[in-house]
């Protein structure tokens, strides 16, 4: 379904290319899991298939595409629509219209498909998905993994014979990605879908994935068996001696509101120094929204406190990477060259003219993170800190923390990722539909 | 029967009818008070009208623009000015800056009554367009209107995209790049004040493209059967209806030539149905819920074409 022939891209003339002549084949009803470090290039590979690149990154693509049996080579994005889906890494900036009944109908209106039949395959797919419930919410008013699920839901219902998904799961919890994981395998099986999926979490990917292709940082490609997917090995918690810990920020009980629906009831937090605290909870159920009210009551008492949103790339806002790091200076005299550091520990060396808006989603993160860190506040919030990285990045992020932790910083982070939260966390906070459920 | 007059309720295109036709009005009238109504109405219909939605967040920026407007109209008229011989309401200092052999300017000096008023004129009917076409963008939903664009356009989509979505992106983009300059304290020099205005553009630009190419990912601007050549004609048919268009309303606004008027009209609006009737034919998209016309739809289209017409026949008379 899908081959290529010797394809080559790279963002700019002269740069080393991203992509190096690769080739590959994708047969029907096969499931292709692509992997490779944070900024490998899974996504230009995927963007690349369907023309994304380089008709909206620009750049230079040689060798072949074919899908189908066409030549698909050069052809704009719109030309290969009704053969190819495409799920985007970030749903949020994707989205083409105002409510979830809409976009899931998007991709089908695009193709010309019939009313009655849209009507039937939105409500199937909502099921699938699990947004039954959501169909007339406004989809700026989702979490990120229910807009996640609705970005997939809608590549879903458009019904081509070969899909492609960019990191679908990074903002799922672990069992929902791997539900949705299982949906696509039952799919290959059952209707001969060919998919073809970028993944960070290949935890448990092993026994649905019928093929491997490994992105090398060089660019080139190799082809690897399921069974050798290497999964990073846990880092071991360091039991630390009992320190003394004193509150760095208590809370009242924070709630919130949007219109009538209640997205947090009451709750109230305390954080410690020398720990570290997690939220969990299904998506939608209220940890990003605990976040930021944790974030404007710190404001509000004047404490030092550091935040990494959920879209760290929001963070960024200037012309490179250095301009980026440097900015870090202000507050903190040694943050440049702590804030490089960071980034270097977290993902090896980025070419430090690069503009940020051409980093991977994984690097981006990265630095966010690495700038928010080096400001050395007392409090320190992180939204979905591993979205996006590959299993080195998420251990040595780990290890980070860990060290934070013991030099008596107080984090509290939302994760949907239970391996990573308890692997770090002293204390664990989980939400239920907005209500604090279990301690422990 | 569900009269309502919420953004949402009416097609986005009488929206735009609405805020076309009060951009006529305006354009017509030379009165300064009918001016100051047309831009108190287009004001007031957004305050009536706008829901909670990122396009309608722009109305501040609209009265911003066109009170700007005005008062670099009246400036100008000042500091510009042409000696006349009627009653003078300011003296100020005259500044002549002499070009050698190309001649001199006078700048400032006294300024006439009547040449203020009319200034303040001219600036009242540009301010008076500007809030009608804001207006119309900040209650017509981008999104929906875009759906709602003869297939015919769809060969520019692209662009199309962006364009649209790019004042309701900049009002976005703008909350953000505040947020994160907070998130990373707003202390921080690099990024304060003016620094903004760069980034805030470049978000806007890069986060339309984002979408545009999502769209374009799914679908949309399709060519499915139609041949290279037809695309081409309807693409030409539409560029060149619309610019007759354009050029038609300009004779109406000048309002010198009423045949040429017509004669532009018509031939804009011919262009457009051959450029829809071509890419209608093949079929290619369909629509999963479709804004039936409804009766408040044609009451605020209604009234677009009622006002132009009377403003039209009040500038024959």
């Amino acid at each position: 379904m899908i081959q290529t022939k010797s394809l080559s891209f790279s963002y700019s003339n002269g740069a080393a290319p991203t992509l190096r002549r690769i080739n590959f084949e994708v047969q029907a009803g096969e499931f292709v899991l692509v992997v490779g470090q944070t900024g490998s290039g899974k996504s230009t590979l995927l963007k690349a298939l369907i023309g994304l690149a380089p008709h909206f990154t620009g750049g230079q693509i040689s060798g072949a595409v074919e899908i189908d049996g066409q030549v698909t080579t050069g052809l704009p994005p719109h030309e290969v629509a009704h053969l190819v889906g495409y799920v985007n890494q970030q749903p949020e900036g994707a989205f083409a219209t105002d409510t979830v009944e809409e976009e899931l109908a998007y991709g089908m209106e695009q193709l010309g498909i019939a009313p009655d039949e849209m009507r039937l395959r939105v409500r199937n797919v909502a099921n699938l998905v699990g947004v039954s419930d959501l169909l007339n919410r406004p989809l700026e008013t989702l979490s990120g993994g229910q807009q996640q699920r609705v970005a997939i839901g809608s590549a879903l219902a458009a019904g081509q014979k070969i899909i492609l998904l960019d990191e679908p799961t990074s903002a799922l919890d672990d069992s929902c990605a791997l539900e949705v994981l299982q949906l696509l395998k039952r799919l290959t099986l059952e209707e001969k879908l060919s998919v073809m999926v970028s993944e960070h979490r290949i935890e448990r990917l092993g026994s649905i994935v019928d093929r491997v292709l490994e992105l090398r940082g060089d660019g080139s490609l190799v082809e690897k068996l399921p069974s050798q997917l290497q999964v990073a090995a846990q880092v071991d918690r360091t039991s630390s001696s009992p320190i003394e810990q004193e509150c760095m920020l208590e809370t009242p009980a924070l709630g919130l509101k949007y219109g009538n629906a209640t997205a947090l009831h009451p709750i109230s937090l305390r954080l410690n120094s020398h720990s570290i605290t997690s939220l969990s909870g299904d998506n939608g159920s209220g940890k990003s929204s605990l976040l930021w009210c944790a974030l404007r009551e710190a404001w509000r008492q004047n404490k030092a406190v550091a935040m990494v949103p959920q879209s760290a790339s929001d963070l960024l806002i200037l012309n490179t990477v250095s301009a980026e790091l440097s900015a870090a200076i202000a507050t903190n005299p040694a943050g440049e060259r702590r804030a490089a550091k960071i980034l270097e520990r977290l993902v090896g060396r980025i070419d430090p003219t690069s503009h940020p808006r051409d980093l991977s989603v994984g690097q981006q993160l990265a630095l966010a993170l690495a700038i928010q860190i080096s400001r050395n506040t007392e409090v320190l919030i992180l939204d979905e800190p591993t979205r996006g990285l590959d299993a080195e990045a998420k251990s040595k992020l780990a290890e980070l923390l860990e060290e934070l932790k013991n030099e008596g910083h107080a984090i509290l982070l939302a994760t949907h990722d239970h391996a990573f939260a308890n692997q770090i966390s002293d204390e664990n906070i989980h939400l239920i539909d907005g209500r604090r459920a279990i301690e422990n | 029967m569900n009269l309502s007059f919420k953004a949402s309720q009416i097609a986005p295109g009488a929206w735009w009818l609405l805020g076309l036709s009060l951009a006529i009005c305006a354009g017509i009238s030379s009165s300064a008070p009918t001016l100051l109504a047309i831009q108190t109405l287009a004001v007031f219909i957004v305050l009536m009208a706008r829901e909670d939605a990122p396009w309608s967040r722009s109305l501040l920026f609209y009265v911003g623009t066109a009170a700007l407007v005005v008062l670099i109209r009246v400036t100008f008229r000042i500091i510009f000015n042409f000696d006349s011989p009627d009653q003078v309401a300011l003296n100020l200092p005259a500044i002549r800056i002499t070009f050698g052999p190309l001649g001199e300017l006078d700048l400032l000096g006294r300024v006439s009554q009547s040449s203020i008023t009319t200034a303040l004129r001219d600036g009242l009917r540009m301010s008076a367009i500007t809030l009608s076409i804001g207006m119309a963008n900040s209650l017509a939903n981008p999104r929906r209107l875009l759906k709602s664009t003869p297939a015919a356009l769809y060969g520019v989509t692209s662009s199309f995209v962006i364009a649209l979505n790019l004042a309701p992106q900049l009002i976005a983009s703008a909350r953000r790049i505040r947020l994160s300059s907070q998130l990373r304290n707003a202390s921080n020099r690099a990024t304060k004040g003016l620094m903004l205005i760069a980034p805030i553009l470049e978000d806007s630009i890069d986060r339309s493209m984002a979408l545009a190419a999502s769209m374009d990912a799914r679908g949309f601007g399709r060519r499915g059967s139609l041949t290279a050549r037809q695309v081409r004609f309807s693409r030409l048919a539409s560029l060149v209806s619309i610019s007759a268009l354009a050029s038609g309303t300009y004779f109406l606004l000048t309002a010198d030539a009423p045949w040429a008027t017509l004669v532009t009209f018509a031939f804009g609006l011919s262009g457009i149905y051959a450029s829809l009737k071509i890419s209608g034919a093949s079929n290619l998209r369909t629509r999963y819920a479709t804004h039936v016309w409804q009766i408040n739809d044609s009451l605020v289209a209604g009234a677009a074409a009622l006002s132009v017409i009377l403003f039209a026949l009040g500038a024959l008379r």
